[in-house]
This record gives C-alpha cells, structure tokens and sequence, in this order.
C-alpha cells in the first residue's frame, strides 16, 4: 500500500491517479481557492522542468496539493503546441522521478513497476548477489532501445528464460524511460479547445516554451535551412535538442545528413554538445568518421527513405517525400523550390 | 533452337509440373496462423510479383495458386488490419519474430565443390563462395552459380538446432512457439510467435539478432577478463553460468578439452602451448577437478583473445540479421514449391529435424523427363546423386529434371513426334 508521502513523490503511479480521481477536482475550479493552488503548483513544475530541471522535487508536506499537481501540469502541456517543449518537459519530469527512485527500497520500487506499468519484475531466487530484479526482456528491450552504452546491449545482459537480471539504479533508470512515453503519450494534444478556465495560463506557458525553440537556435548554427529538411530529419533535431535520444542509426543519419547538407564537423560537433548522452571523444570520432576526416576515406550519406522506414525513422512522407527515395534528394529538391517561391515570403516556414 | 524459345519451354514445362503438384496437393497448404491478417504475395512465372493480397480462408488462397501457378508463395510475418491497402495504410500491428538461416551465409567447404561466381565485367571465374569484389578486376559486378548438398543443408541445421536451443534457454520460448520450415532450397526459417515478440519494432529485433550472432559482445562486461585482460580464474566464468557468458565458458571448455592439434593450430596458438594443453588435459582427467580454465596458466592475453573469439565465433548462431529486423518481410509458404528449386518448402517438427533430410522428403515429383543439360556439379535430389554433367541429353527422374530446369541449367527436350 502506498503512502500519501509516495503519491506526492511518483504523482504517475496509478495510485496516485486514483487518489486524484477521489478528490473530484473538476477544471473549472482550479482558477479559484482553494484549488488555485494545484494550478499555481502545476506552472512551477513546468517551469522548472523547462529552465530548472535540477530544481523539480516533490513537495511532500502537502499531498492534496503536490498530487494533483501532477496531472493539472500534464494537462496544461497538452494543450501546448510545441512538441519540443513537450518533451524537454516529459524529460525532466521523468529524470528526476528516476533519481528518487534510486534511493528507494528494491521493494517500492518493484511495486511501482509491476502496479503502475505492468511489468513482469521479480526478486531472484538467490538475493545474495548484486543482483536485485529480474525483468522480462520484453519490458527491458522496449524501454533500452535509446541507450547507446555496451552495457545496455542485450548481448552483454543476463539472460535467462526470458529474464534479464538488472541492479536497482539500472532498473530505475529503465523506468524513467517509461515514465517518459507515459508523459508524453499523456500530452498528446486532445484536439479540442482548451477550457476558458485555463486560457490566460495557457498563453503564458506556450509564451515560455517560445523562449527557446530550437529550430531558430539550428538556422543559426547551421548555414543551411532547416526548413527544407524533411521531416525524419526535423524530428531528430527535436529529438536531440530537447534532451532526448537517439538510436545508433538516428545518429548516424542525423550527422550523415547535416554533414552532406553543407554543416562543417564543428557545427555538428556543437550541435552534439548540448545532447543529454553526450560524450566528446566517441562523438568526435563518429562525425570525422562519417564525413571521411579521417584519412580521407569515403564519406558517408545517410540510409536510404526505404532503410529508415524499417527502422521506424521515416515520421510518414509528406507529398515531396513520395516522390523522393532519399532524405537527401528531399532536401536538394525543397532548396530548389523554396529559392524558386523567395518571391512570396508569405508561409511562415513550419518547424 | 532460340534462346528465347527455350526459355518458353522450360516455364511452360516447369509450370505445367508446379500446376499437377497443386492440383493434388491442395488439401496439405499450411496456412499460417491468422491468414485473415497476413498479407501475401505471389511470384508469378512470368517474373511479375503481385502483392497486397489476402485471403480469410485456405479456400480462397489454395484457388488463388491453383488459377495463377506461381513459381513462389509468400505471406507476410506481419499481421495487419488492411492487408490489402498499400504498404502505408495497411496499419501493422504486430509481426512474427523471424530468422533466416541459409547456407548463402555460413561458411561450409562444401561450397568450393559445387558453387561458383563469375565476373559480368572481366569475365573472370571461380569456385567457392563468392568474393565481394572481383580479385581479378576489383568490380563488384559478380554472379553466382550456388548448389546445396547434404553437407552444407547439415549445417545450416546445425545452426538452427543451436537457435532453438538458446531461444529456449535464454529468452524461455518453449518449442509450442516455435515454427521451423525448410525454405525449399539451401535454408530453415524459424518463426516465434509468442505474444511479447510480435509488437516488438525493428530496433528491439536488432537487439535479437545481435545477441543472436554475438554481436557487440564486450568482454570486459561479460567478467571474462581480470586486470590483465586474461581470462579471469577466480569468480571467472562458468559453464553453468546464464547467457554469453556461460556459452563462451562452454564452448572455451569444450575447445580446451577436446579440439585436436590442427584445430588448435587453426586458432593461432603456438606449438609451445599446444603442448601444454595437451599436457594439463593429461593431468585433468587424473584429477577429479574438471576445471582447465584455472590450469592454462601463463597464456598471455593475446592467446586469450584468440581463444575467445574462436568460442564465440562457433557459438554465434549464422542468420541473416537483416531478415529479423524487417518488420514487413514476406515469408515462404510451407507446402508451397520453391520456384528456384522445385522442392517444396515444408514445416518440420522440432522433434524430427535432426532426422530430417530435405533432399529425400522434400521432393515432390514423380516420373520422368529428358532434359538436355548445359552444365551441372553432382547434386543429390530425392535421395540420388546425379552428374556431374556437361551438354548432355539425359533422361532423369522429374525432381531432377526440374530442379535443372529451376536453375536454368538445362532445357527440355522435345520428343520425336513418331
Ligand atoms: S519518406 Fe524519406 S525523407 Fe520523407 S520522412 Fe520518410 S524517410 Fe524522411
Ligand atoms: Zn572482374
Ligand atoms: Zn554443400
């Protein structure tokens, strides 16, 4: 059974959901007292997840607060229109939910993983080792696919009859993973206007997430035009400056594609930097790789529309893209055109 | 006699076989698991390939390849909701987990007996596997002229068997979820369809394949390896120790134990320690401690990386990982015939296929046909060896006259009309 003190702490555990379901909180009275207060709490939360992600921690002397605080922030994120913002904030959130469950008994936080997410997690049969979970390779593969690190690599784990022995600070981590498509499936957009109520807070945090957006950041890092990339490229970029990560293959036709499209090593290098896995020499190794520095080999292009589709990177063509095979010629091609229409600057480029 | 004309012969005569076979065959087609939501696609003799197709019932689909006679049947691993939309509407929702294993990519001698590559360009020719670029020009344009024989199909078992077994033990797939099926022609493809495989996407099923193949395996994680980068002794691996590492630690073990002198030699390790191997085995066997790992000391790192990576090279299973990770692949339809062979790709129990012997159960065709071959290596079909041969009218039980015709090595031979 979990405690108020642990609702105020993991808010996405589907305990906490029910507790907040109890208090029969509906939107309309978040703006007046004494609810203001969860509305209040929920825009500090997702400033500091924007600005301050060191600073996010839970509040726990006032659960009947902090808990719906939660789901009130979520859903003012919904309703916001950048996905980048979005997901800077699921990453923050998710992070620091992580970081309190490293120092957690094993036994919360097999709770937290069997209750809320459904995985199939377990003490092994001898506890005198290092080891303090066994999980199924399921859950493991699903939420291990954006860690880079050999030891993350399945052919170095543990495998036995379908279970993956894991300590507890691999197992947390493994959960913020989950956490964080949980947060973000939970701000989709729900396609309907947002409530009156919430209106005025509303423009105040999507005037925040303007604050930084990335693709203007990139038009100036880059002497080329991310405007004309097409979008398996743009979501990468999204991807990597809002703190998430990528898969050995996303990275290797992110750089191939910038370094092909005219961007030197040290922009991409700078790009690089500001990602969450970053690591200065296996990066530097791997942009002078792919654009043939190193001894002036071949260098590389990027997968081909049809290799990116079997890896999940082809976000769904759009009308250029079908008549293009490579995330290349799309670029080229859209260059072409959109020099052709500088006339009528009328289309604000879409990001 | 035009080349055209005798390609027209040898389709119709080829078909006109594939379209008996089907006719009496047609209650034995194995339709996969959920038919109604594969896709499936067809190889016509023609060379046409016509795809998107589906079929709810065996009914439909057995007509289907009875109107049409293809030369292949495929179907999809996936399962989608729309199997007839183009590829983009289709809505995937889940996929078979497959692997592929075919003797194209395992290294057998075999193949420098009855395979052969030449070079489109300088025209240079071959035997053996076929070398990524031309050794005499440097081009990569090459053909390959590839056979199958008892040998090469053993060992593409092999590998399968050793599939099967880590799937079992590793990933606790019991054999109920498994499905192997002969190909048709020089391989096995093993499908899992256990509810936590089939949504997986394509990068969870390259984590598969690599550890699979043993790809990206790291030593130093796996605690082979003390500080000196040699093999660790104490608290070093077991053989009963789960995954790689207690695969590496069997395969080293078994290698120690049992390889001969000439196997050791191919490793790369020295006359010296050869000697003392054999020496240690020696005093193991006297001893009732049967560890050689804590005996080989003084083999320094090299010899230990040496070692190592011939155990996890014999341990790594050989499939084609690009087959694994494709979560749209089109798949052989057991019972169906393999237009590249004649013989019919078929399911085989887990139980049965160290027995089985694809070159005896998998042919299909009874009687005899007179076919004049331009040239053919010694192949065995329905358990009998035949040729070698070089322009020659034969006349040759019909599974061998059309497993020649399949590969265009021979055309048929028009009967006097007396
Ligand atoms: S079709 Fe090609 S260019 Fe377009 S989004 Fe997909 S992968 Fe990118
Ligand atoms: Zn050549
Ligand atoms: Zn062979």
């Amino acid at each position: 059974m979990s405690s108020e003190r642990d609702k105020a702490r993991y808010p996405f555990t589907s305990e906490a959901a029910e507790f907040v379901k109890s208090l029969n909180i509906g939107v309309d009275d978040l703006t007046s007292e004494p609810y203001n207060l969860i509305l209040k709490r929920a825009e500090q939360r997702i400033r500091q997840a924007l600005f301050k992600p060191d600073e996010l921690s839970p509040q726990e002397q006032d659960p009947n607060i902090e808990i719906p605080s939660f789901p009130t922030a979520i859903m003012l994120m919904a309703f916001v229109d950048s996905e980048n913002t979005k997901r800077r904030y699921a990453v923050a959130e998710s992070k620091s939910f992580s970081k309190k469950l490293k120092d957690e008994e094993p036994e919360k936080v097999l709770e937290i993983a069997k209750r809320t997410f459904g995985w199939r997690i377990k003490h092994p049969d001898d506890k005198t080792g290092t080891v303090d979970f066994l999980l199924h390779f399921r859950e493991y593969l699903t939420n291990s696919r954006n860690m880079n690190e050999l030891k993350w690599k399945l052919t170095n784990r543990y495998l036995k009859s379908g279970y993956i022995q894991l300590t507890k600070d691999e197992t947390a981590r493994l959960l913020e993973e989950e956490i964080q498509k949980k947060i973000l499936e939970k701000t989709k957009h729900p396609k309907v206007e947002p409530p009156k109520a919430l209106q005025e807070i509303l423009s105040e945090i999507n005037g925040l997430a303007s604050v930084r957006s990335t693709s203007q950041d990139l038009v100036q890092t880059f002497s080329i035009e991310v405007a004309d990339m097409p979008q398996c490229i743009k979501r990468m970029l999204d991807t990597l400056s809002s703190g998430g990560r990528l898969s050995h293959i996303g990275r290797f036709t992110l750089t191939s594609f910038l370094i092909n499209a005219g961007a030197t090593e040290e922009d991409v290098m700078d790009f690089f930097k500001t990602a969450s896995d970053f690591d200065e020499g296996k990066t530097r190794y791997q942009v002078e790789h792919i654009s043939g520095g190193r001894g002036g080999k071949t260098r590389y292009t990027p997968p081909k529309c049809d290799t990116l589709r079997t890896h999940g990177l082809c976000v769904g063509p759009d009308e250029l893209c079908k008549r293009v095979k490579h995330p290349l010629s799309y670029y080229k091609r859209k260059r072409i055109l959109s020099k052709r229409s500088v006339a009528k600057p009328a289309q604000a480029p879409e990001i | 006699m035009s080349e055209e004309n005798l390609e027209q012969r040898t389709r119709a005569l080829v078909r006109d076989k594939f379209s008996e076979y089907y006719r009496t065959n047609k209650s034995t087609i194995l339709p996969p698991p959920y038919m109604e939501r594969r896709e499936f696609g067809f190889l016509l003799t023609e060379g046409v390939m016509v795809r998107h197709k589906s079929f709810k019932q065996v009914e439909g689909l057995v007509s289907f390849i009875e109107a049409t006679v293809p030369s292949d049947v495929y179907h999809s691993a996936a399962y989608y909701l729309d199997p007839e939309a183009p590829m983009d509407s289709k809505c995937w929702t889940g996929s078979d987990l497959i692997f592929d294993i075919d003797a194209d990519h395992i290294d057998t001698e075999c193949k420098e007996r009855h395979d052969r590559w030449s070079c489109l360009e300088c025209k240079a020719t071959g035997h053996g596997k076929t070398p990524k670029t031309c050794p005499n020009c440097g081009r990569q344009k090459l053909s390959e002229d590839t056979w199958m024989c008892y040998d090469c199909l053993e060992r593409a078992k092999e590998e399968v068997l050793k599939l099967i077994d880590l799937l079992n033990s590793d990933f606790g797939v019991n054999h109920d979820h498994m499905r192997v099926n002969f190909s048709g022609h020089r391989g096995y493809h093993l499908h899992v369809d256990t509810e936590d495989v089939k949504s997986l996407g394509s990068e969870e099923r390259k984590a598969i394949a690599d550890y699979v193949t043993g790809t990206g395996l790291d030593g130093d994680l796996l605690g082979l390896y003390d500080l000196d980068g040699r093999i660790k002794i104490e608290d070093g691996p077991k053989i009963t120790d789960p995954s790689w590492r207690g695969r590496v630690a069997r395969r080293i073990d078994k290698i120690l134990f049992e390889a001969d002198v000439e196997e050791l030699r191919s490793i790369g390790l020295k006359s010296k320690m050869i000697e003392t191997v054999r020496k240690r085995r020696k005093e193991v066997e006297s001893s009732k401690d049967r560890s050689l790992l804590g005996l080989i000391e003084g083999f320094g790192e090299q010899t230990w990386k040496l070692i190592i990576q011939r155990a996890v090279s014999l341990e790594s299973v050989g499939i084609d990982t690009v087959v694994t990770t494709d979560i749209h692949r089109l798949i052989r339809l057991p019972r169906t015939l393999n237009g590249k062979t004649g013989l019919r790709a078929m399911k085989v129990q887990i139980g049965e296929l160290r027995k089985f012997n694809p070159l005896e159960q998998a042919t299909v065709f009874g009687g005899y046909e007179t076919v004049h071959i331009q040239e053919a290596p010694q192949f065995t079909v329905g358990g009998e060896q035949y040729g070698p041969f070089k322009d020659v009218d034969e006349n040759l039980p019909t599974a061998a006259a059309i497993f020649l015709l399949c590969k265009r090595k021979a055309y048929p031979v028009v009967k006097p009309i007396v």
